[in-house]
């Protein structure tokens, strides 16, 4: 083991660190004339260029990117034919037993720097993915400002230029559409973090002979970046 | 030890994220068309842990991918575009895309994809000119800076002189500039701008008319704006209210102001009585409803002198005018004095009806 430094030690020690601090800042004042040339002052008529790139990233997320009515049955004992179900919470007992109800819908936002154009498409149709009896069996959806103005039409606007340039559509419930890219949603989603949002909401009606087994369907949601 | 470890984690997992965003950086660019030339873009692909690249767009079959990890997670890739030579003239788009997988097991999943546009414009042959023309609703004293963006659309160059004038309500002209000559090379383009200084001019609504003048024509925009004045106008207010009970009391205003106006409040006297409405804030134009109440709880039938003076940027608008305070069984026998004489009218007219019948069955 190393042997304690003493009190009178670490003061010597001190005294030298002092002295050497001293004089390495004495020795740097006495240079400093040579260095008074250095200043904020331009010495020549040469231009610079800063320059600065804003990169813009477009990007989109589903906040809520799933809906299960779980499992159940039409209740057809009753006499219905038919068991409907959304994303607003409709769900009615007498019609439609064991199902879950659901209450939130697709939520969809703008994450990126950029304001962007929405399309949507689904991979089935009622047939597809319900089955059962066609004149019967539906597959609709709707959309709607999730915060406020989130949604503009093309040119910027609240409400419809020229009585067909409008926000969000289809405002009423309306078939899927499973031609890609889709239908237009959103011609406008803005990127400002208050107002950046919208919803999707799906409404199901179940035939009384569907086809028992898991249904599965998906929908897509492209944004492309509007000019 | 135990438990804070364990309210960190649940922690951590709170502040995952229900689902990650797809992305794409740079979110659009525009090129220069030249014929048969080569461009190497480089993408950035972010957000999600599983994702696919793909193009469209008019141009995607002059295109190619270079992604050796398809399917992988957040990663650079790039794009190969010839431009072909003989690209029809007019906007053309490459999509540049990214997608992520749909989620697992859900009954009905979303999934999200992003498109980057790249632009191409492909010049027309010879000369095309576009023009835009931008004026904005400015206050009264304000410079109205109007602006003309010509851009040469073709491939040739041409000479062109161009000329922003501004009319007011009445079609009388109050400014104009015009510009010296010049020439505009194919592609290429230029702004022209026209200070017009409102000083001295009566507030209300203005016209710009641009003209762009060249060996192949006159191209003609027009825009519009307004002159704001710090005004704000009293539309109307309640006229009618019901004894006994506590009555909605609204004003009706229309901002002249083309800037936002805070704390906009209505101070209310209904002969001796007096309420203040609650502030709200407005818009550059906007027309907006104040809204307070009229308390009539004892209050005796009859008509009432209203003071109602608005407040608003450090002014003042005032109207004044009378208001009823009305006896609800008065109003209900009203509505069914009303309702009477229309039963006795369709009764007479049954009658007639009836009588001419008759007749002709008579002959």
């Amino acid at each position: 083991m190393a042997k304690d430094v003493s009190n009178k030690q670490l003061a010597t020690m001190l005294v030298v660190a002092i002295v050497i601090s001293l004089g390495g800042t004495w020795a740097v004042l006495q240079k400093s004339s040579d260095l008074r040339s250095i200043t904020g002052l331009q010495s020549s008529s040469d231009t610079g260029t800063a320059q600065l790139t804003i990169e813009t990233i477009g990007a989109i997320r589903f906040a809520v990117d799933t809906v299960n009515f779980g499992s159940g049955r039409i209740n057809t004992s009753a006499g219905n034919q038919r068991c409907i179900l959304d994303t607003k919470g409709t769900n009615n007992s007498a019609q439609c037993i064991n199902f879950t109800a659901v209450t939130a819908g697709f939520q969809l936002e703008n994450d990126g720097t950029a304001n962007a154009s929405v399309q949507l498409s689904f991979s089935n149709d009622a047939d597809g993915f319900l089955g059962g009896d066609p004149t019967i069996n539906e597959y609709r959806y709707n959309v709607s400002q999730n915060e406020t103005n989130s949604c503009r039409n093309s040119t910027g606007g609240t409400g419809c230029a020229a009585g067909i340039n409008c926000t969000v559509a289809p405002v009423s419930w309306s078939d899927v559409n499973t031609t890609a890219p889709g239908t237009t949603i959103c011609p406008k989603l803005l990127f400002s973090d208050l107002s950046d949002s919208i919803l999707v909401d799906i409404n199901l009606t179940l035939p009384y002979d569907t086809p028992a087994g898991a249904k599965q369907s998906t929908l897509t949601a492209t944004a492309t970046t509007a000019p | 030890m135990a438990p804070k470890f364990l309210s960190f984690l649940a922690f951590l997992i709170l502040l995952i994220p229900a689902a990650t965003a797809i992305g794409i950086s740079p979110a659009i660019q525009t090129i220069e068309y030249v014929p048969e030339k080569e461009f190497l873009l480089s993408y950035n692909a972010i957000g999600a842990e599983s994702i696919e690249t793909y193009l469209r767009g008019d141009l995607a079959q002059y295109a190619e991918i270079i992604d050796p990890a398809q399917g992988s997670g957040p990663r650079t890739f790039q794009v190969r575009l010839k431009i072909p030579a003989d690209a029809a003239p007019g906007p053309r788009q490459l999509l540049v895309g990214v997608i992520e997988q749909p989620p697992e097991g859900a009954m009905v999943g979303g999934r999200a994809a992003y498109q980057s546009p790249v632009l191409v414009f492909v010049p027309y042959p010879g000369v095309h000119l576009e023009g835009t023309l931008f004026a904005h609703d400015i206050n009264i004293n304000d410079t109205e800076r109007v602006k003309l963006e010509v851009i040469n659309r073709g491939t040739q160059s041409v000479p062109i002189t161009a000329s922003i004038e501004i009319f007011d309500a009445q079609g009388a002209s109050v400014g104009r500039q015009d510009f010296e000559l010049l020439t505009l090379a194919g592609s290429a383009g230029k702004d022209f701008r026209y200070d017009w200084d409102s000083a001295g001019h009566a507030p209300g609504p203005y016209f710009v008319k641009a003209q762009v003048i060249s060996p192949s024509g006159v191209l003609e925009r027009e825009s519009s704006f307004s002159v704001g004045s710090l005004q704000l106008r009293i539309l109307g207010f309640t006229k009618n209210g019901t004894v006994g009970m506590i009555n909605p009391f609204t004003i009706d205003v229309k901002s002249d102001w083309n800037s936002p106006l805070a704390s906009v409040y209505a101070d209310v006297t209904l002969n001796d009585s007096t309420f203040k409405t609650p502030t709200i804030d407005m818009q550059p134009s906007e027309q907006a409803t104040l809204k307070g109440y009229w308390d009539l709880t004892g209050a005796a039938v009859g008509v009432y002198d209203a003071d109602i003076k608005v407040y608003y940027g450090g002014a003042l608008s005032r109207a004044t005018g009378q208001v009823s305070a009305i006896d609800k069984l008065a109003e209900n026998a009203s509505s069914g004095i009303t309702g009477a004489r229309i039963a006795i009218a369709g009764a007479l007219l049954l009658i007639a009806i009836l009588i001419l019948v008759l007749r002709r069955r008579k002959k």
